[in-house]
């Protein structure tokens, strides 16, 4: 249960950490801007942007203090998506060019499905004892490829032709880069940011909002209660799980008509607890004299100083450096 | 056997660090005729130490044995079964509760069991009896009576498993005081008449010295005291266990330095009234 991170700041009290939160809001919108404004083509100039720009992010990383396989290791949950555009973009076929390799005769007979069927199989049961499955997965998928094209022809039930242009080498490496450093970005504002000053920082920019008499501050407060309580709920909904098990309910052993029931047994106590608590909490916050939507004053003001104003030039100039290159491509 | 601990262990996994909340704790239980209590300071790890009874938490370090099966179990061995063996009543276990009707949130321990739902309605039936939950109540949602009475259902959920030893989890915990000698006399009552070993653990020293038979002391996931009750009073380092003394011992001992004679250690208040009669007649 304790390996749910949301918003896991990491404490190294790095100059980033000291930034503003509105500031690194703004500066996070901007150089995510700057990463989607970069065209998406072979060119040479656009892929050196590109990976100046997750350079960048990884240089920034780094003065953060931040350990960079703790960034990796948020990389993880998108492998998948990263590996489906990487090929989907290697099959970038424009027939005018000849190809860089093959085209490899890719063939689908009786033999590569079966063989192709082994090795998934294979993969299930060896992916347990591997340490770097986002890199085995990868190997997965060329293996499957492989597979098809030097699997002997026999029982052929069709075949294509798969050239690798260069183009397509590019292109895919591009959106590699762009992938990972908008990644990267993003999850640099979650590492360096108490989630309490995130909320502040939302908070103080959608002000402006008020006008249009949208709750800002009711939004803020919900969102601030909702990320304090998830360690509670975890909490509650570990001690619940016990209390469960110690009635015989097998979380890990048990068959799979047995777990509807076995849920219903854990979402409904977790429930009827968040609700009391919410109640306790709505008493003890008015019985402090919280009213909604009054004028609130806060322990923590923030100013925004001089290195505040500068991470905000240069991410403006980061922006402004990018739309100029692009006028040149 | 009931319950062996063989020099066990149990260290918290940290981000970084590791936090040991028990510490080379070896002890035994019979499985009939103990009524043992566990008591020490908030964070001595009694909570960890129940909850390694019925396997929920596995030693880190050691060896226990619960019911012929050794823990930490082989790979592939099935544990599940010695939550039956061993009913575990966590603190407020009245949360626990999420089916329709009592009746059905009793038998859902047993159903899970593997018995049939007949056999688990029988059960359930016996078990309700024994903590007093009434017939008329069978049917109704046990999110709509009060808490004594939800805490009540949640404890014959664990009886209706028909353990062979019973452990709860501060189980007076929140109750008024006549609650709470309602519920220790339904231990009793079970311990007496069906034998079974009985584990509790408790901050109040007063039931201490009127129910139990043994006490186990922890101090920083240490076990500094285990033996009889009568003893533990008496014991020449009690202070250093930063326990307090039973009311009616404590009311003895004033009787003592008053009357200056000696008078025999009392445990609960009847006895101590009959004894009080007696000094008076004389």
């Amino acid at each position: 249960m304790n390996n749910i991170t949301i918003g896991q700041y990491i404490p190294t009290n790095s100059w980033l950490h000291r930034i503003d939160p509105r500031i690194k809001i703004i500066a996070l919108v901007i150089l995510l801007a700057t990463v989607f404004i970069v065209p998406l083509s072979s060119d040479l100039l656009s892929i050196i942007t590109i990976s100046s720009l997750m350079i960048g992010a990884f240089v920034l990383t780094i003065s953060a203090k931040i350990p960079i396989g703790k960034v990796l290791r948020g990389l993880r949950p998108i492998v998948f998506l990263l590996t489906f555009t990487f090929f989907i973009q290697l099959l970038y076929t424009d027939s005018s060019v000849p190809p860089l390799f093959g085209p490899f005769r890719m063939s689908v007979s009786v033999v590569s499905v079966l063989a192709i069927l082994i090795f998934l199989v294979f993969y299930h049961w060896s992916k347990k004892y591997v340490k770097f499955r986002m890199l085995y997965f990868v190997l997965a998928v060329l293996v499957f490829f492989f597979i098809q094209a030097v699997s002997p022809v026999f029982l052929e039930i069709f075949s294509y032709q798969l050239p690798i242009h260069e183009e397509g080498l590019l292109r895919s490496a591009f959106i590699f880069l762009r992938i990972v450093s908008i990644i990267v970005f993003t999850s640099l504002l979650t590492f360096t940011t108490m989630t309490t000053e995130l909320n502040y920082g939302i908070e103080s920019l959608l002000k402006p909002l008020k006008i249009i008499r949208f709750p800002v501050d009711m939004i803020a407060m919900m969102l601030s209660l909702t990320l304090r309580y998830i360690p509670t709920l975890l909490q509650e909904t570990e001690k619940i799980m016990k209390a469960q098990a110690s009635r015989g309910v097998d979380f890990k052993e048990s068959k799979t008509k047995d777990k509807v029931i076995q849920i219903v047994s854990l979402l409904i106590p977790i429930f009827v607890i968040s609700f009391k608590r919410a109640e306790d909490l709505g008493n003890a916050m008015e019985v402090r004299g919280y009213v909604i939507g009054d004028k609130r004053t806060k322990i923590d003001v923030y100013h925004v100083g001089l290195a505040d104003y500068l991470t905000l030039l240069a991410s403006v100039i980061i922006l402004v450096g990018t739309i100029m290159l692009r006028s040149y491509l | 056997m009931g319950i062996q601990f063989n020099r066990v262990s149990h260290a918290y996994k940290g981000l970084k660090t590791q936090y040991r909340a028990l510490k080379d704790i070896s002890l035994q239980i019979e499985k009939e005729g103990e009524f043992v209590a566990i008591c020490g300071h908030t964070g001595s790890g009694k909570s960890t130490l129940v909850q390694h009874m019925n396997a929920l938490l596995l030693p880190t370090e050691g060896e226990a044995i619960v019911f012929d099966q050794k823990l930490p179990p082989k790979k592939g061995e099935k544990i599940n079964f010695l939550r039956q063996k061993v009913g575990l009543v966590f603190q407020f276990p009245e949360y626990q509760l999420f089916e329709e009707t009592i009746l059905k949130d009793i038998m859902f321990g047993p159903k899970n069991f593997k018995d049939t739902e007949k056999e688990a309605e029988e059960k359930a039936k016996r078990a309700a009896s024994i903590v007093g939950i009434d017939e008329s109540l069978y049917e109704k949602s046990p999110f709509r009576i009060s808490g004594g009475q939800m805490r009540r259902v949640a404890v014959a959920g664990i009886l209706a498993m028909e353990p062979a030893i019973l452990v709860l989890d501060e189980p007076t915990r929140g109750l008024d005081p006549k609650g709470r000698n309602d519920f220790m006399n339904i231990f009793k009552q079970i311990h007496e008449e069906q034998n079974k070993s009985i584990v509790i653990i408790t901050h109040d020293m007063d039931l201490i010295a009127e129910y139990a038979k043994r006490v186990i002391v922890l101090n920083e996931g240490k076990v500094v005291y285990d033996g009889k009750k009568e003893d533990l009073f008496k014991h020449e380092n009690f202070v250093s266990f930063h326990l307090e003394l039973p009311t009616p011992l404590r009311i003895i001992k004033y009787l003592e330095q008053k009357l200056n004679k000696t008078l025999p250690p009392q445990y609960d208040y009847a006895s101590l009234l009959k004894q009080l009669q007696e000094e008076k007649h004389e």
